[in-house]
């Protein structure tokens, strides 16, 4: 339980990519000198945070991701900014903290301009937006790794993580109810997943990408095409 | 000379938030229409969302038509609701998502501005507020995901600043107290924590509520706000009990009803025949 209630604040930390949590560190230090007479506003702020944390560490622990304390980052960010008041006046020279503060805000900027979102993600966009383009007319469902190829398809997905049984039941044998036409895999995952590596191999299943179009990807993401279907 | 100054203060102060706004509006677009991939939990939503708009909100509620295919879907409402109505007009369900999450990140930053002003009357810490909810990294990546947190986080932020309105008093106070109501189901249709949330705002109400304002209307506004609630709740919980069989304040909690694995098998099941349940 203990564990829990700590994890919490690591999760705060990393939802204020550290810099904010500085700002409420000096808040708790010096607020008592500068916030005087607005300990009830500053409350309100600090019960809809600790409304979240207590909820989050009663029920999930260190399971949860840091951005589900998204909705009450703002709430964060004014206690933050409370504390970096508190620093500015602690200086005694506002303008120039005022253009510290600026010069921070530059760096923000900066480093969310300076990857794109997701770029990890982008060998699925490739390959889903690739598969969309070559079958345009299948509807039916793909066993896939992971959920992103397929968003960019009209097709349904599959998850391959531990469903070989009921990926058979439904596809195997001559009068399958529900033959799979797609099987994607990327080679890096784990347990859970490399049956479907497996069973692409023995069943002789075709490797229709990456293809001299579109050569090896970092995620080494593979689509395979059932050979019931023909090319 | 003195309303002079402050009048020249708080057109600079409302110049600075512009800068602001516009500052991190570029920022937020330019990375919607530069992302090169979607995060894990996209597929859902654009599933949903594509339902919503091209066969109505309750099929878009029911959640057959995708892994793992319980009677009704995990994923709330609110969000793919709100992008559905963007898709009927772009056409495109991720960008549909992700505008709506950018908007929402760009729409909270006048908000934290008004919550500030309205605590503690300082407009250089209402702007310091604003600049940080506009430009903080992590904050400014999740608001351009295809992630539902955006949307809650504009609308406990709009909640919690009408609750305020309401608590000062300030005209239509009935109004700003039925608001919240609403914004407070809103939220709970678009995470699960919108409860919590609920939870949060009787805390500050009852305890934290200006001396000015009596108990009596405190109690007052705190009914309007759960009358609201409940009006609006209601049907929901009609509407799941007939889809499901079971009683659940939202949609999440047929998790705790139903494994994914046991709502797959069903579905399959109840299609195919060959499918036998208990070789599950």
């Amino acid at each position: 339980m203990l564990d829990d209630f700590i994890s919490q604040f690591r999760l705060i930390n990393a939802a204020l990519n550290s810099v904010g949590s500085l700002g409420i560190g000096y808040l708790i230090f010096r607020g008592y000198k500068h916030w005087k007479g607005y300990g009830r506003e500053t409350l309100m702020l600090v019960i809809m945070v600790a409304v979240y944390f207590l909820s989050f560490s009663l029920t999930r622990g260190d399971g949860v991701p840091y951005r589900y304390y998204h909705p009450v980052v703002p709430f964060l960010l004014i206690l933050s900014a409370m504390g970096f008041y508190c620093m500015g006046r602690d200086t005694g020279r506002m303008r120039a903290f005022y253009i510290g503060f600026g010069v921070l805000l530059a760096l923000f900027i900066t480093y969310s301009s300076s990857s794109g979102l997701r770029e990890s993600r982008r060998p699925q966009t490739m390959a889903g937006l690739w598969l969309a383009q070559y079958d345009p007319s299948y509807r039916g469902p793909v066993a896939s790794d992971y959920s992103q190829p397929i968003a960019f398809t009209k097709m349904s997905y599959f998850p391959t993580f531990k469903n070989e049984r009921l990926f058979r039941q439904l596809s195997h044998g001559e009068n399958a109810p529900l033959p799979f036409k797609y099987i994607i895999v990327e080679e890096t995952d784990g347990p859970g997943y490399d049956w479907a590596r497996d069973y692409v191999k023995e069943y002789g299943w075709r490797l229709i990408y990456p293809n001299e179009e579109h050569p090896e990807n970092e995620r080494d993401l593979r689509i395979y095409q059932n050979p019931r279907y023909p090319e | 000379m003195g309303s002079e100054s402050d009048s020249v203060q708080a057109k600079k102060t409302i110049a600075l938030l512009l800068i602001i706004i516009i500052l991190a509006a570029a920022q937020l677009l330019s990375l919607v229409f530069t992302a090169a991939g979607l995060n894990s939990d996209a597929y859902q939503y654009i599933a949903v969302t594509h339902r919503m708009a091209e066969d109505g909100i309750l099929e878009g509620l029911r959640g057959d038509y995708f892994w793992p295919h319980y009677p009704v879907h995990a994923r709330l409402a609110m969000y793919p609701l709100i992008s559905s109505f963007l898709y009927r007009i772009i056409g495109d369900t991720v960008l549909s998502l992700r505008l709506v999450s950018a908007l929402s990140g760009i729409a909270l930053i006048p908000i934290g501005y008004l919550i500030v002003m309205e605590l503690f009357k300082n407009a250089p810490l209402a702007i310091m507020s604003a600049a940080l909810i506009g430009f903080l990294p992590k904050f400014t990546k999740t608001s351009v995901s295809i992630y539902r947190e955006s949307l809650m986080a504009l609308l406990l932020g709009v909640a919690f600043l009408f609750l305020l309105w309401a608590m000062r008093q300030k005209k239509p106070w009935p109004l700003w107290s039925v608001l919240v109501g609403l914004l407070t189901f809103a939220a709970f249709l678009t995470r699960p924590d919108g409860g919590a949330a609920a939870v949060a705002f009787g805390i500050i109400l009852i305890l934290l509520a200006p001396k000015a304002l009596k108990m009596k209307r405190r109690l007052v506004i705190c009914l309007l706000m759960a009358v609201t609630f409940i009006v609006l709740q209601a049907p929901y919980m009609i509407w799941m009990k007939r889809e499901t069989g079971y009683w659940m304040f939202n949609q999440w909690q047929i998790h705790h009803h139903m494994s994914q694995s046991e709502s797959a098998w069903r579905h399959f099941s109840e299609i195919y025949e060959e499918v036998d349940p208990d070789a599950r």
